[in-house]
């Protein structure tokens, strides 16, 4: 089992206006369907990733729940929830030494070669550890 | 012959004529007397001889060949007509039949005419009329008076004829002697009348002879002028006076008359010579006036060509026009089938987008269902996501229970993925759905435009079928009326025609005019020269 584990990494795919994301499924405690409510604690994915966009629309919101090693509990909506899937660690590339240090501010720890397109894969506790956050749960 | 003559020559023949008249009837009645005498004379001798004879006897009858008389025998006894002889003088005879018995008439030779016949018309007198006969008659180729009386016996019968005669000459020799003395005092007493009454005739004729000589002073026979101013002298109170007096006042007249005629003749001159200037004027407008009547009618055949033309092609017109008419009125119900039918169609369309919107409706139910299955999916889904983050965050013991999230996960896909499809096809169902209730209502809203568009075309038509007949009408008035423009066309071709031939009458009678106003100018002329023929005035000296 921990061999498996060594080679291999779960992972939550989903997009959002148009790219594609990918966090440890591990961090995913749960999902639900965001049916448009107002609640103060939900965090909209591109808003923590900082896109260069003032806003966006989410074909299919779904609402992730991330669970930290405090315990702590942060709920994103994120767009497109497409796959739940375990990918080799040798297909995730990191990024270059130089890129590294601005990625990372963002959570942004590698890249997943899929299906011909790029997934940038996302670290949702560095994330939210690396940044204060407006809302809590 | 002269008038003197004539009188005297016929004053000879009244007077010899006046004589002659009455000297042959002085004649004429001398010789009726005398036969009248000599009838008169035959009857008292025949009443005489038988009254002698009956003397003799009673009866008459023929016996043994001889005529008695009572006993007297006739036949050769002279004794009766010797007495008759005696005493009136003449001839005597007793025939017995159509024979002389006995006579005092002598043959050439000297004898008695004893044994001769009776003819002539005293033979038919007597025997076959039984009549007596008086009269003249050729006795021995002797002209005679003559007198016959037939014998009858006792029974009636003619048995014989009692003549007496006397010479025509006896009675007419004192006659004869009177005619020839008649006749050469008549002859004498003519001539002497003929030179009195020629004497006379000479004598009356004097005044008459000066009456002429001064009418030829007046009548200007030498000199060529006729002086009018001349008057003749009246010498006496008889019927040449009365001439004189009244050829003075026929000179007075006649003065005056000329000297009228002069006036007249001198304006008929002027006026003749305007008139003549006048009507070579007019000679000149008629020409030219027969030129324009030409012209006129030449136009006026062209009009009448062009009249009947516009007959015929209005004729055309009319059927045309009617043709159109029905061909209108067949628009008309073309327009009214299609409007008809265009209401169909909007019923039909209208059905049709109630099914259609009734079609959206179910097709919305449909999506709506389809959005339920499609929250039921990704619900499913949701769970299946978590059911796998489960199965991830369970290790190796959840691995299997991750395989089933998964392929719940992607039977969700499946779901949504097909209810996307759905969903889409559905799309475009209401789409297509939409596009249609679009479509129709544009087609209803074309169809209701076309409706109205029937119903103004049918107002048009119908006001272009009321302007077809007015048309038609107005086709047919402009037919007629072409018509009787081509009739008045003919008929003032016609008029113009006979103002043309007027027009060349005219022209002829005006040249003809010309010609005689110039004849009449010749003769004002000839005729003022004539006037001075005439002394109208008296001369001052």
């Amino acid at each position: 089992m921990t061999a498996h584990l060594e080679k291999y990494l779960n992972l939550l795919l989903f997009s959002v206006r148009g790219v594609h994301f990918g966090i440890d499924a591990e961090q995913a405690l749960e999902t639900a369907a965001y049916d448009g409510e107002g609640a103060d604690d939900l965090l909209w994915f591109h808003e923590e990733l900082e896109f260069a966009m003032t806003s966006a629309v989410y074909a299919a919101p779904t609402i992730i729940t991330v669970g930290t090693r405090g315990g702590r509990q942060y709920r994103v909506i994120i767009d497109a929830m497409e796959d739940i899937a375990e990918y080799s660690w040798q297909d995730i590339r990191p990024f270059p030494a130089i890129m590294e240090p601005f990625t990372m501010r963002n959570g942004i720890w590698g890249i997943l070669p899929r299906n011909g397109r790029m997934t940038l894969l996302v670290d949702f506790i560095r994330l939210f550890n690396g940044k204060p956050r407006r809302h809590r749960i | 012959m002269r008038l003197s003559a004539k009188f005297e020559l016929l004053n000879v023949l009244i007077v010899t004529i006046a004589i002659a008249i009455t000297t042959s009837f002085t004649l004429y009645r001398i010789h009726g007397e005398i036969v009248r005498q000599a009838s008169l004379a035959q009857e008292s001798r025949l009443k005489t001889f038988w009254e002698l004879l009956r003397t003799k006897g009673g009866d008459f009858r023929v016996v043994d060949g001889k005529l008695l008389v009572g006993d007297y025998l006739a036949n050769g006894n002279y004794e009766m007509p010797d007495k008759i002889k005696e005493l009136f003088g003449g001839t005597a005879t007793i025939f017995m039949g159509d024979t002389r018995v006995t006579t005092n008439v002598l043959k050439p030779d000297g004898g008695r005419a004893i044994g001769t016949k009776l003819v002539g018309p005293a033979y038919d007198a007597v025997f076959k009329e039984g009549k007596s006969y008086r009269g003249e008659a050729e006795i021995l180729d002797v002209p005679y008076f003559t007198a016959y009386d037939p014998i009858r016996n006792t029974k009636g019968e003619i048995i014989g004829v009692l003549y007496v005669g006397v010479k025509k000459s006896d009675f007419f020799a004192v006659y004869d002697s009177l005619i020839t003395g008649v006749i050469f005092m008549a002859v004498i007493l003519a001539i002497v009348l003929a030179v009195v009454s020629g004497f006379l005739v000479r004598r009356s004729l004097i005044p008459l002879k000066a009456m002429v000589g001064m009418l030829k002073e007046i009548t200007g026979n030498d000199k060529g002028i006729t002086n009018l101013t001349e008057r003749l002298q009246i010498s006496g109170s008889d019927e040449i006076g009365d001439v004189s007096r009244e050829i003075n006042n026929l000179l007075e007249k006649m003065q005056h008359i000329m000297a009228m005629v002069d006036t007249v003749s001198k304006r008929i001159g002027s006026h003749t010579a305007t008139i003549s200037k006048t009507v070579t004027q007019h000679a000149g407008f008629a020409s030219q006036l027969s030129s324009s009547v030409m012209e006129i009618s030449s136009t006026m055949e062209e009009f009448s060509t062009t009249a009947t033309q516009i007959a015929q092609h209005s004729q055309g017109v009319v059927e045309t026009a009617d043709q159109s008419l029905q061909d209108i009125k067949n628009g008309v119900n073309g327009v009214e089938d299609l409007a008809q039918k265009m209401r169909e169609i909007h019923d039909d369309n209208e059905t049709s987008l109630q099914e259609i919107m009734e079609l959206g409706r179910k097709s919305k139910e449909i999506n709506k269902v389809m959005e339920i299955i499609n929250n039921i999916a990704s619900q499913t889904k949701l769970i299946a996501f978590n059911a796998a983050l489960e199965a991830a965050s369970a290790g190796e013991a959840g691995k299997r229970f991750g395989v089933v999230a998964v392929e719940i996960r992607r039977l969700a896909d499946n779901v949504v993925e097909s209810t996307s499809e759905i969903e889409g096809k559905i799309t475009e169902i209401m789409g297509a759905v939409t596009r249609l209730v679009m479509a129709s209502e544009k087609g209803s809203k074309g169809v209701r435009e076309g409706q109205a568009y029937s119903g103004r075309t049918l107002e048009m038509l119908n006001v272009v079928v009321e302007g077809g007949e007015s048309t038609s009408i107005a086709a047919r008035q402009i037919s007629m009326s072409t018509q009787q423009q081509q009739i008045a066309s003919s008929q003032v071709l016609v008029a113009l025609r006979e103002i043309e031939e007027g027009a060349r009458y005219s022209s002829a009678a005006i040249q003809q005019f010309s010609t005689i106003s110039n004849d009449l100018a010749d003769i004002s002329a000839d005729f003022i020269g004539f006037m001075e023929r005439f002394r109208l005035e008296a001369k001052q000296d």
